[in-house]
């Protein structure tokens, strides 16, 4: 069925209902009647009061401009259609651009996979002599890691960081908690997030780049805060008796930090909700240390 | 004192070691000293900046949220009104008058986009994407309303354009038309355009049902056609859309066969019933439909 359409300015106003129309091209337009429009039942006719002066401007489909009684049909059909082409391009654009970033977080996965095949080594009883190499080891891997998001950078653009953050953030908290646990297992300090950043090759601040999200940096710090947990029940497993009570200050540190945070019911606020647990199980293990003694037993006789 | 509260194994490890009784008082004793006393740590310095900035960040998402809010409620009274134009005489004077609501929930639009300028409009995208999505609804159904068509991403963003004056002396020199204002933009996104026209239809389908109900027997053919082609068309995007639209979909296909229903019963009943009757023939043989039907 043909659409009926009409052929009409824009504006409503009376002035310039006889001068000069312009129209713009795709737009549609009324023909004013001001009667009853027409129906295919009733088979009345149009009147059309205001002719249309110039048409040159328009890219309509084919018009049949008729006399004075006479209905001016227009199709029109593609435009709602048009309108969801237009659409659907910008939604395929966006489809593309997503998968390039997949397949670029896939290799970046890879290599944060290879990095924590490294450092979990450090539970093991033998592992604790070689924390120095497997440090030194997994900075290497870290370059691989600068490399990927070198490229990752270049698949979207700069200012649409949070439009596509979704694809990327798990293995960026992934990689977050890397750099920190190395930083920690070299110098038992937190890293900051601008050194954090620097190891990974992004920035700090969105203005200036693809860059390291406050929330992904807490993320990471929280994942870290579990992996010494276990870290510090292992080291007592292996004999170390006095790492736990170093742990155990500086998980009561990150504790103390973390409680002046206001967070949201996110998920971020989730994860602070279990480092609690990471204290305790912490607490516990010093616990078990003072109570037998054990830990003024190795203070006294010097670091192993 | 409880193990769960924080600190109680430490205290309690503490104690233990040094062989004191009455750990309840000293644990307190311990916790107070433990909060004010010691000059901040490096960590600790890091992390009130930390919650210095994600304080910033959650108080303009409220701020958006907020302001999305008002958009919603005041969009969703524009439709109301909207809906009363089959049953008015005077069509021209509701649609002034929701010419005008429009232009207040643009105002507020505004004040969004004074909020995000600078900021990734992602970061918060969904705070304002509800507010958004239903002025798109409102706006598309007041268009549809005057030219039987409708409207574009590209008009909607066009009049979505604010100026702003600031305070002689503005640093931004490459935004200001004139020294003193400057040009700030909404872009509402084609995911947001989408999810408000697919809202729409459902307006669509009550606009059909009202307009029987007034004895408008032409209304409810123009709609079926042109809900026919915004469902073609949804019908082309397919999944590759946001997800919301998937959900949609099955809404309009309600909506579609329930004003498929009402053409098919003006055609078939319009001649044998008075008008006044046609209205609740025809919502009885809504109430009929089985919705699993409508879906292909």
């Amino acid at each position: 069925m043909q659409q009926r359409l009409s052929l009409n300015k824009p504006t409503q106003d009376k002035e310039s209902e006889t001068g000069p129309v312009t129209f713009l091209s795709g737009e549609q337009y009324r023909v004013c009647s001001g009667v009853k429009p027409l129906t295919r039942r009733r088979k009345k006719r149009f009147v059309i009061k205001r002719t249309v002066v110039s048409l040159a401007s328009i890219e309509l489909h084919p018009i049949r401009i008729c006399t004075k009684n006479k209905l001016v049909h227009i199709t029109n059909h593609m435009s709602v259609t048009e309108m969801f082409s237009h659409i659907q391009g910008f939604l395929g654009a966006d489809q593309d651009v997503r998968e390039d970033i997949r397949k670029v977080v896939q290799l970046l996965e890879q290599a944060a996979r290879e990095i924590l095949t490294v450092l979990q080594s450090v539970h093991q009883p033998s592992g604790f002599k070689e924390i120095p190499s497997k440090c030194a080891r997994a900075r290497e891997l870290f370059c691989t890691v600068k490399t990927h998001i070198a490229d990752l950078k270049t698949k979207f653009p700069a200012e649409q960081y949070y439009r596509f953050q979704e694809h990327w953030r798990f293995v960026l908290q992934r990689l977050a908690f890397l750099v920190t646990f190395v930083v920690y297992l070299e110098s038992e300090t937190l890293v900051t997030r601008e050194a954090a950043a620097q190891i990974l090759g992004i920035e700090v601040v969105r203005e200036k780049g693809f860059h390291l999200d406050v929330e992904d940096y807490l993320a990471g710090v929280l994942i870290m805060a579990s992996e010494l947990s276990r870290l510090a029940v292992n080291s007592v497993t292996a004999g170390d008796y006095t790492r736990p009570l170093r742990i155990s200050n500086f998980i009561n540190e990150l504790d103390s930090g973390f409680r002046l945070l206001n967070l949201k019911n996110d998920p971020l606020r989730k994860r602070y909700d279990g480092l609690k647990y990471d204290v305790k199980k912490i607490e516990e293990v010093v616990y078990d240390l003072s109570i037998r003694g054990l830990a003024k037993e190795a203070e006294s006789a010097g670091d192993k | 004192m409880s193990p769960w509260r924080r600190g109680y194994w430490r205290e309690a490890s503490n104690l233990i070691k040094k062989g004191d009784g009455c750990p309840r008082k000293k644990a307190d004793a311990a916790q107070d000293r433990d909060a004010g006393d010691k000059p901040p740590t490096p960590v600790i310095a890091a992390f009130k900046v930390f919650q210095h900035e994600l304080d910033t960040k959650h108080d303009k998402y409220e701020r958006l949220v907020k302001i999305s809010r008002d958009v919603t409620i005041e969009s969703k009274r524009t439709i109301f009104l909207l809906h009363r134009v089959t049953s008015v005489p005077n069509a021209e004077e509701i649609l002034n008058e929701a010419e005008v609501k429009l232009d207040g929930v643009r105002q507020k639009i505004g004040q969004i986009a004074e909020e995000l300028r600078g900021e990734d409009i992602y970061q918060f995208h969904r705070a304002f994407t509800p507010g958004i999505q239903e002025y798109v609804e409102a706006v598309s159904f007041l268009h549809y309303i005057r030219h039987r068509s409708l409207i574009s991403l590209e008009e909607i963003n066009a009049s979505l354009v604010f100026m702003r004056t600031e305070e002689v002396g503005a640093q931004d020199a490459a935004e200001t038309l004139l020294p003193g204002t400057h040009v700030l933009t909404f872009q509402v996104t084609p995911s947001d355009y989408l999810l408000g026209v697919a809202d729409l239809t459902g307006e669509l389908m009550r606009m059909c049902i009202s307009s029987v109900g007034n004895g408008d027997i032409d209304t409810p053919f123009q709609l079926s056609q042109f809900l026919r082609q915004i469902h073609d068309g949804f019908s082309y995007i397919g999944n590759t859309g946001p997800y919301e639209v998937s959900k949609k979909l099955h809404t309009l296909r309600q909506s579609l066969a329930k004003v498929e229903d009402a053409c098919y019963a003006l055609r078939v009943r319009g001649s044998e019933i008075p008008k006044h009757m046609l209205a609740d023939v025809f919502s009885s043989r809504t109430t009929l439909i089985d919705p699993e039907e409508g879906v292909v």
